[in-house]
C-alpha cells in the first residue's frame, strides 16, 4: 500500500479502523527516508526510536477508543522548533549539538494529539534564505529534479511532503519561507495570520512576521493540523486570544458571487508559459462562480526592501543572544594555538566562527541600520512602508473577499545558480513578504506544472480569514489533480 | 548609500562578530546592491503615518510578572549545555 500518497483522513479512517497500526505506518516512513533521503537531503535528524515509542503510545490510545484526527499520525518538523531532548539546530553550526531543554507549543499539542514525531528537517540557516543552500550542513534538493531547488527557508519540510517522506510537516514563515519552498515542490503550504500560532519555541528570526504554519499534500490536511496547533499561549506574548475557527467546518462552502482580486501586472511581468498557466487557474475559480475582480497593489513593490530593513534589524537583535557561553558553539581556541584576554573576545569568536555567510550578512545589515543616524532613514521609514502596505490591503479589503497572485516569479532554480547573488535571492520573495508584512493569512497551493515543475498561486485575505482561504483553495482542488500529482522519487 | 570598510568593521565589533579580511571586502561589495536595493523606500511618501507604535490589531498579552518554577529535567537539559559549569553556575572569562 503506498501510505504515502493518503491524507491525513483516509489514514486516520485505516487507524480507527484497525486495518493499520501507527506504527506500521512510522515504520513505513522511516524505511521511506532511509532509502530516499540520501539523495534527497531533507532530514537533519531522523528519530528512530523515539517515534517508533510514541508511535506505540498512540496505538495503545487508539485501542482505547481515543479519536483525535492526527493520533497516530507521523509528521517531520522544520529544525528551527524545539523539541524537547532532542538535536535543534537551525541549520547552524553555532546549535549543531544544542538539545532543546523544552518543547514548543506546537510540538506539545502535537503530542498531546498523539501525531509520531519522526525527525527535523533542514533549512537555510536559522531561516535566512529561499533555497535551502544557506544549511550550514548540506543542501536540500527538490524531489521534482534533484539538480535543483526545493525553495527556503522551509526546503526541507517542502521536499520531505513532496517525495512522502511523511503525512505532514511544520515550516516557518516570515516573509514568504512556507509558500515559496510549497510552490516550488508543488505541496500546499499555509501561512497563518500573525499571532494565530504560538511562536513559542520557535527560534526568533523577525519576531514581528514569524510564524509556524503547516505543509499538506491537500488544503484539508492543512485545516486539520490548523485545528490542532493554532489558538492562544499565554507562553507567547504576541498570542492572539481570538478563538479559533473550526477549520475544517468551511472548507465546501459555496464560492458563488464571492470575489477575488488580481493584481494583473504581477501575473504579466511572468514568463508567458507561467502567467498562461495562472490565468488558468483563474478560470478554474470563475467557474466556480467566482468574480475575478482586478486590483491594484503599486505598494507591492516596497514590500522586498521594507522587508529587509526589518528583518536583519529584528534578526541582529534576536541572534544576539548566542554567543556560545549558555549553549552553543565554542571556539576551540586551544587546538588554533589562540588565545583571549577577556570574554568579548570570547564572543567574537564563537560568533564569527559560527555563523555562515548570509546569518553574518543579515546582523552587519542590521546593526548598520539599526545605528546611530541611520534609524530614521531605515528602520523607521520601513516601519512606515509597512504601514502602508499593510492599509492598501485594507482597502483593497473594501471591494474583495482574497486576493490571488503567483506564489513564486519562476519555478525552482538551479542548485547554486543564485547563491552567489544574495539581492537575487531577496527578490525570490516579490509577491509573498506583502502578506507577511501585513499579518496576513496567506496559502500556497499546487497550480500545475511548467517544464514538468510545479508552480504555485498564493491566495490570501484579510486577518485570521484563514477560513476564507483555505474554503476557496480546497474548492480549487477539489477541480484539479495537481495537487496529486508525485514526483517520481524512488 | 554605501558601506566602506572601516564602517564594516566597526559595525561588526558592535554585532560581536570577528570577519575574515575576504568577509570584509566580500560584505562590502554586496552591500553596495543591497543597500541601492532598500534604498528605494526613500521615495515613498510616508508623511501621513505614525509609526514604530504596534497595529491596531495587534495587543501584548500580558500576565502577572510571578516567577513559576520550571522542571527540574528542562533545568537540567539547559544547564548541560554550557561548556563550564562549576556548582550550578556557568563559568565564563574575565568580563575586563
Amino acid at each position: 500500500m503506498e501510505y504515502n500518497k493518503l491524507t491525513i483522513s483516509e489514514l486516520h479512517n485505516l487507524l480507527q479502523a484497525g486495518k493499520l497500526s501507527s506504527l506500521e505506518l512510522t515504520e513505513f516512513f522511516l524505511a521511506r527516508i532511509e532509502k530516499i533521503d540520501s539523495s534527497l537531503k531533507s532530514c537533519i535528524s531522523v528519530f528512530r526510536e523515539e517515534a517508533r515509542e510514541q508511535a506505540k503510545k498512540a496505538d495503545e490510545r487508539i485501542s482505547r477508543g481515543e479519536k483525535n484526527k492526527l493520533l497516530g499520525i507521523p509528521y517531520l518538523c522544520k529544525d528551527n522548533i524545539l523539541t524537547k531532548g532532542l538535536k535543534t539546530t537551525a541549520a547552524s553550526k553555532m546549535l549543531e549539538n544544542y538539545i532543546a531543554p523544552y518543547n514548543a507549543t506546537v510540538i506539545e499539542r502535537l503530542n498531546n494529539e498523539g501525531a509520531v514525531l519522526l525527525g527535523k528537517t533542514n533549512l537555510d540557516e536559522f531561516a535566512h534564505g529561499a533555497s535551502t543552500e544557506n544549511s550550514a550542513f548540506f543542501v536540500t534538493r527538490n524531489p521534482w529534479d534533484l539538480e535543483r531547488v526545493p525553495g527556503g527557508s522551509s526546503g526541507g519540510s517542502a521536499a520531505a511532503v513532496a517525495a512522502g517522506l511523511c503525512v505532514f510537516s511544520l515550516g516557518s514563515d516570515t516573509g514568504g519561507s512556507i509558500r515559496q519552498p510549497a510552490s516550488f515542490c508543488g505541496v500546499n503550504g499555509l501561512k497563518p495570520s500573525y499571532s494565530r500560532v504560538s511562536r513559542y519555541g520557535l527560534i526568533s528570526m523577525t519576531s514581528s512576521t514569524d510564524v509556524i504554519g503547516p505543509i499538506t499534500k491537500n488544503v484539508e490536511d492543512s485545516a486539520l493540523v490548523m485545528n490542532v496547533i493554532s489558538g492562544f499561549d499565554q507562553n507567547d506574548l504576541s498570542s492572539c486570544s481570538l478563538e479559533v475557527d473550526d477549520y475544517f467546518k468551511n472548507l465546501n462552502k459555496d464560492l458563488t458571487g464571492f470575489k477575488l482580486g488580481v493584481e494583473y501586472n504581477f501575473i504579466d511581468s511572468l514568463d508567458s508559459e507561467m502567467s498562461n498557466q495562472i490565468k488558468k487557474s483563474l478560470n478554474i475559480f470563475e467557474s466556480l462562480g467566482v468574480e475575478i475582480v482586478p486590483i491594484s497593489l503599486p505598494c507591492n513593490k516596497y514590500a522586498g526592501s521594507a522587508y529587509y530593513i526589518i528583518t536583519p534589524a529584528e534578526i541582529s537583535s534576536n541572534l544576539a543572544r548566542l554567543d556560545g557561553i549558555r549553549y552553543g558553539f565554542s571556539s576551540d581556541l586551544k587546538s588554533k594555538g589562540e588565545s583571549v584576554d577577556n570574554l568579548n573576545d570570547i564572543y567574537l569568536k564563537n560568533r564569527g566562527q559560527s555563523f555562515g555567510e548570509e546569518v553574518k550578512r543579515r546582523i552587519i545589515l542590521g546593526t548598520y541600520t539599526l545605528s546611530s543616524g541611520y534609524f530614521d532613514a531605515y528602520y523607521k521609514k520601513a516601519m512606515a512602508v509597512k504601514e502602508k502596505i499593510k492599509q492598501e490591503f485594507e482597502n483593497v479589503f473594501k471591494t474583495v473577499d482574497a486576493v490571488l497572485t503567483p506564489s513564486s516569479p519562476h519555478i525552482a532554480f538551479k542548485v547554486g545558480d543564485q547563491v552567489n547573488d544574495p539581492l537575487k535571492m531577496y527578490l525570490e520573495d516579490i509577491f509573498v513578504t506583502g502578506p507577511s508584512l501585513a499579518g496576513l493569512p496567506a496559502i500556497s497551493i499546487p497550480a500545475g506544472f511548467v517544464n514538468d515543475l510545479p508552480i504555485g498561486i498564493q491566495l490570501f485575505s484579510k486577518k485570521f480569514n484563514e477560513n476564507v482561504v483555505l474554503n476557496l483553495a480546497n474548492q480549487f482542488q477539489k477541480k484539479t489533480d495537481y495537487h496529486q500529482k508525485n514526483p517520481n522519487i524512488s | 548609500m554605501e558601506m566602506n570598510k572601516s564602517q564594516i568593521e566597526k559595525i561588526a565589533q558592535l554585532a560581536r562578530l570577528e570577519l575574515s579580511e575576504e568577509e570584509k571586502i566580500k560584505y562590502q561589495e554586496q552591500f553596495k546592491s543591497i543597500l541601492g536595493f532598500i534604498d528605494s523606500l526613500q521615495e515613498v511618501d510616508v508623511s501621513d503615518l505614525d509609526v514604530l507604535g504596534l497595529s491596531g490589531d495587534f495587543s501584548n498579552q500580558l500576565r502577572n510578572d510571578v516567577v513559576l518554577d520550571c522542571l527540574e529535567d528542562e533545568k537540567e537539559l539547559a544547564m548541560n549545555q554550557a561548556k563550564e559549569v562549576e556548582n550550578k553556575q556557568i563559568k565564563v572569562k574575565r568580563v575586563l
